[in-house]
């Protein structure tokens, strides 16, 4: 019979004299540990308490964490372990002439500042600009400006505003083919000096323009939007006469053709980026939820009634579509200004 | 011998305002507001020299009507009203624009158009 083996593995060392620590040894080191890093980085455990969640452990990890971190707020050995590792996960090198003081100090920079015209008061709830009496109003734009032109006129012509009606038939802004529209925009401006300019164009677009570095750029990508936006910010600079009027640029009502569609969705975005700037003064007119929330329709809700608003074409509105966005308009436009007559 | 300064002068004046009355119908071409267009889209301005604007507006309205006879992006290859036109198109998949110049000896009839397609 043969006897059991120790399997006692410790007696290997001990049979040849090489133990040297002791089972209290051990937990001595982990004690002299945990001593340390109360001492270095009690204000962790603290901190690590105070981002858990309210419950039990969280009460506990705080019961520990607090007194070791007041202990580590009164010596300087969190500083020096931090510095002593600082080497492991050095800071960015951070440059005095980034910050933002330098940089604003500093002109003719490629960085535009953002002004305050950027910001539309009614938007983050400032105190909107005083109404201003609306003696002059320009109706522009392609063949979509027509019947708005002709149903503003109507409401506003018995309140003592001259409504110029300025339509372009066929026209665009990304062709220049019959009419350059910075062009034109300059000359309305001169010619009419309006207190307030309703824009409403689109219907003819997608042609190929010069992009950045004078390279033709085709519709309808990234390079087109851009450019179609450059030209939209530059007419609108010139509408907005260095804030002494107001502008309100209507988006494009969802065409019923798909290739019409997929420059009109490309045009709206343009006229987005291209208001930025100037969201106090150049208002952007959304179309899209009133006319086309779902796609194209020709038919909407009005006041309870089931009304056709858009022409045959499947792209313009016709006078039902046209009288529903003037009264929309003029609930814009009556935020920012008076009329000389009441109604 | 004053006389024939004065009938020299009077000649000399008579030529001057026959010239002048001459000039306009000889040089610069006229802006006329072109008809309504029959399709989808528009006569975008419409030209003359040596014809009237309603001669041209009949013109106008004979190439459009040729040119279509084949749809939409059709193109007229006869003389229509005895004139000879010639296109330059500019087209994207949603609509043509395109500038029209028609000939008949002197006259000329030049129109641009934006054709929905």
């Amino acid at each position: 019979m043969t006897q059991p083996t120790d399997d006692s593995l410790m007696n290997r060392f001990d049979e040849h004299g090489l133990r040297r620590f002791r089972a209290r040894d051990a937990i001595a080191s982990v004690l002299l540990a945990a001593v340390l890093l109360v001492l270095v980085e009690g204000a962790a455990i603290r901190r690590a308490g105070e981002q858990m969640n309210p419950g039990i452990g969280r009460d506990l990890v705080l019961l520990v964490g607090e007194p070791a971190g007041w202990l580590a707020d009164q010596l300087p050995l969190a500083g020096l372990a931090s510095d002593a590792t600082a080497w492991l996960s050095p800071d960015e090198e951070l440059a005095e002439a980034d910050s933002f003081d330098v940089a604003a100090q500093q002109t003719g920079g490629a960085l535009a500042p953002v002004t305050a015209a950027a910001f539309d008061p009614a938007e983050i709830g400032a105190e909107p600009e005083p109404r201003r009496p609306l003696g002059k109003l320009l109706v522009t734009g392609d063949s979509l400006s027509t019947p708005l032109d002709v149903q503003l006129a109507r409401r506003l012509s018995s309140r003592g505003v001259d409504v110029v009606r300025d339509p372009h038939l066929g026209t665009g802004i990304s062709k220049s083919f019959t009419v350059d529209w910075g062009q034109l925009a300059a000359s309305q401006v001169r010619r009419h000096r309006p207190d307030a300019v309703v824009v409403f164009i689109g219907a003819n677009e997608g042609f190929p323009m010069p992009g950045a570095g004078g390279r033709e750029v085709e519709c309808c990508g990234a390079d087109w939007a851009a450019a179609y936006a450059t030209r939209v910010r530059q007419m609108a600079d010139t509408y907005r006469r260095d804030g002494a009027a107001r502008v309100y640029w209507i988006t494009l009502p969802t065409p019923r053709d798909p290739d019409r569609r997929r420059i009109g969705r490309v045009v709206n975005a343009a006229i987005a980026a291209a208001a930025a700037p100037w969201r106090a003064q150049v208002r952007v007119v959304d179309t899209v939820p009133t006319f086309t929330p779902d796609g194209y329709r020709d038919a909407i809700d009005v006041r309870g009634t089931r009304t056709i608003v858009r022409d045959a074409d499947g792209i313009h509105l016709n006078a039902a579509g046209a009288a529903l966005l003037a009264d929309d308009l003029l609930d814009r436009i009556e935020r920012d200004f008076v009329y000389e007559r009441g109604p | 011998m004053i006389h024939q300064i004065r009938l020299g002068g009077c000649l000399a004046a008579l030529c001057l305002a026959a010239i002048a009355a001459a000039a306009p119908a000889t040089a610069s071409a006229a802006s006329c507001s072109p008809p309504a267009y029959p399709g989808s889209g528009y006569f975008t301005s419409l030209k003359v020299s040596h014809v009237g604007c309603k001669s041209g507006r009949t013109v106008t309205l004979a190439h459009y009507r040729c040119r279509t006879e084949n749809g939409k992006k059709g193109r007229c290859k006869r003389r229509v009203r005895g004139y000879r036109c010639s296109e330059r198109r500019n087209s994207i998949p949603t609509e043509i624009n395109s500038r029209v110049t028609c000939k008949k000896g002197s006259q000329r009839v030049v129109y641009t158009y934006q054709q929905n397609t």
